[in-house]
């Protein structure tokens, strides 16, 4: 009993933050309570013992998604966010039915969970060729490595949709951003390297801990971002050319790793053996660097170009 | 038990002392400024007492460094974020009332 | 990360599972979780996106308190990679927030 005590202290909690998050008519409010509802899931994945996922929901649900979010709002000016969208009460219709719905979902998959211990023993057996002993990013990597190579294919699709909409191929019309600010200058010069390290360590440790290319992707971009936000003219410099050839790298190395296998007599995507754990860092590798670049690049096409926010340079 | 067990316990004791402080300040004081001062307590001294007592119960010297830069790291970010803030508060307050309000 | 390279200290320093310990861990674990909700209602109360922001930043650090916590009291040391990236985070946040384009300065 004891043992469940920071889980009932955890649920009502998570509720009660996601409530706020989608109630209330101050959408800033609801934001930074979508980043805490972040944090606390985080935990709740621990407590159901999925490191993995908690290492995912920090780092992309609290850490990429917040960002995003509070520079949109942040950008909402502070009168239209009354004028704006005008946030009716809470839809009770529509709540009563989405809760039946999950208490209906949970009656149906309850019943299913003492028969089935769901793929875990399948992973585990197959472990070994696999190339990896983390059965996460054996599962993303190998097993299904067709889902993640058509997943980054969608998330490539929506950085070139984004930077369609920004009217350039390249970033180089996104504002710097303002007069430079001594400490947060002097903070990136020190974090940025932490950053590029910890995704680094978070790539090569995914192999047999939590980590792999999505995560490593995302930090590494975090501190692209910072850059960008620091008044770094450098990463707004970034060429057409060169950005194409960075988002195109990971997705490009995955199939090149997927089409090998049909030369040597296997099927497409065939992963296997001895060499299977180091094509499958090589292209996570490929993986972080494009997905770090596609991340800043949303989070900078996201803001006014030049000149349309009254900021030039 | 060991004696590194105990000390360690004192350690993340006195941690516990500052989250707590760090809590009541950020709920009891008055204005943004005041309540930066209390959860920078709580992100260097607390961490700090916690990372220490942690250091000693971790297996390796190679846990106790990264936990030693988690706390570093988490230092310069909140000495960054509290300036950083404080500065906004203290922009937004000029022109006339703070920003936002709503409850 | 638990078997790479690693120097393993004295007998004195090594944990064992001991249930005063283990107990302590779950209590703290507890506290801070109160803690967390203690942030949540600045959150709620506001007034200032300022306060908000900066209770935001409150809540990440007593979750990286609470997944240091776990991990070692669960011998997750995946764990600590977790506390990372929220520490990371929580500063790219306050960057975004203080950082709006068409803000003066």
């Amino acid at each position: 009993m004891p043992d469940l005590l920071p889980d009932l202290l955890l649920a009502p909690a998570v509720v009660w933050v996601a409530w706020h998050a989608l109630t209330g008519r101050d959408l800033f409010r609801s934001v930074v309570f979508f980043i805490a509802f972040g944090l606390l899931l985080s935990i709740v994945w621990v407590r159901l013992a999925a490191p993995d996922v908690a290492l995912a929901e920090a780092a992309i649900g609290t850490g990429l998604t917040g960002a995003l979010l509070l520079d949109a709002v942040g950008q909402t000016e502070r009168g239209a966010r009354e004028r704006g969208r005008e946030r009716r009460g809470v839809a009770w219709p529509t709540a009563l039915a989405v809760l039946l719905l999950a208490a209906g979902l949970v009656m149906a998959y309850a019943p299913l969970r003492e028969t089935s211990g769901g793929l875990a023993r399948e992973v585990a057996a197959h472990l070994e060729p696999s190339g990896v002993s983390n059965p996460v990013t054996a599962v993303l990597l190998n097993f299904r490595a067709y889902d993640t190579l058509l997943e980054v294919a969608v998330l490539l699709l929506g950085v070139l949709g984004l930077l369609v909409l920004h009217g350039r191929r390249d970033l180089s019309r996104v504002p710097a951003a303002e007069r430079a600010d001594p400490v947060l200058s002097w903070l990136v010069r020190l974090v940025l390297p932490v950053m590029l390290v910890a995704g680094a360590h978070l790539l090569l440790v995914g192999s047999h801990a939590p980590g792999g290319a999505f995560q490593s992707a995302v930090v590494m971009g975090g501190g692209a971002i910072l850059l960008l936000l620091a008044g770094g003219r450098s990463i707004t410099a970034v060429r057409g050319r060169l950005l194409a050839a960075a988002l195109l790298l990971g997705l490009s190395a995955f199939l090149v790793a997927a089409a090998v296998p049909l030369f040597t007599g296997e099927r497409f995507l065939q992963l296997r053996g001895e060499t299977a754990g180091r094509v499958i860092l090589a292209v996570e590798a490929a993986l972080a660097i494009s997905l770090a670049v596609a991340l800043a690049a949303l989070f900078a096409g996201a803001r006014p170009r030049a000149g349309s926010a009254g900021e030039d340079r | 038990m060991t004696a590194a067990d105990w000390i360690a316990l004192l350690l993340m004791a006195a941690a516990a002392v500052f989250f707590l402080a760090g809590t009541v300040g950020l709920l009891r004081f008055p204005d943004v400024h005041s309540r930066l001062h209390a959860i920078t307590k709580t992100d260097n001294l607390g961490l700090g007492f916690l990372v220490a007592g942690l250091a000693l119960q971790a297996g390796s010297a190679a846990v106790a460094v990264k936990l030693l830069v988690i706390w570093l790291l988490m230092l310069l970010g909140s000495a960054t974020a509290a300036y950083l803030i404080a500065n906004h508060a203290q922009r937004e307050n000029r022109p006339g009332e703070g920003d936002s309000g709503d409850a | 990360m638990s078997t790479s390279t690693s120097t393993s200290t004295p007998e004195l320093l090594r944990t064992a599972p001991d249930p005063t310990m283990s107990s302590f861990y779950a209590g703290f674990t507890l506290f801070l979780l109160l803690l967390l909700a203690g942030g949540a209602v600045r959150i709620l109360r506001g007034p200032s996106r300022s306060d908000r922001m900066l209770a935001a930043q409150f809540f990440g650090t007593v979750a990286v308190a609470v997944f240091l916590v776990l991990a070692e009291a669960r011998a997750l040391p995946g764990l600590r990679d977790v506390a990372l990236v929220v520490a990371v985070f929580v500063v790219v946040n306050v960057v975004v927030f203080v950082r709006q384009p068409g803000s003066r300065r």
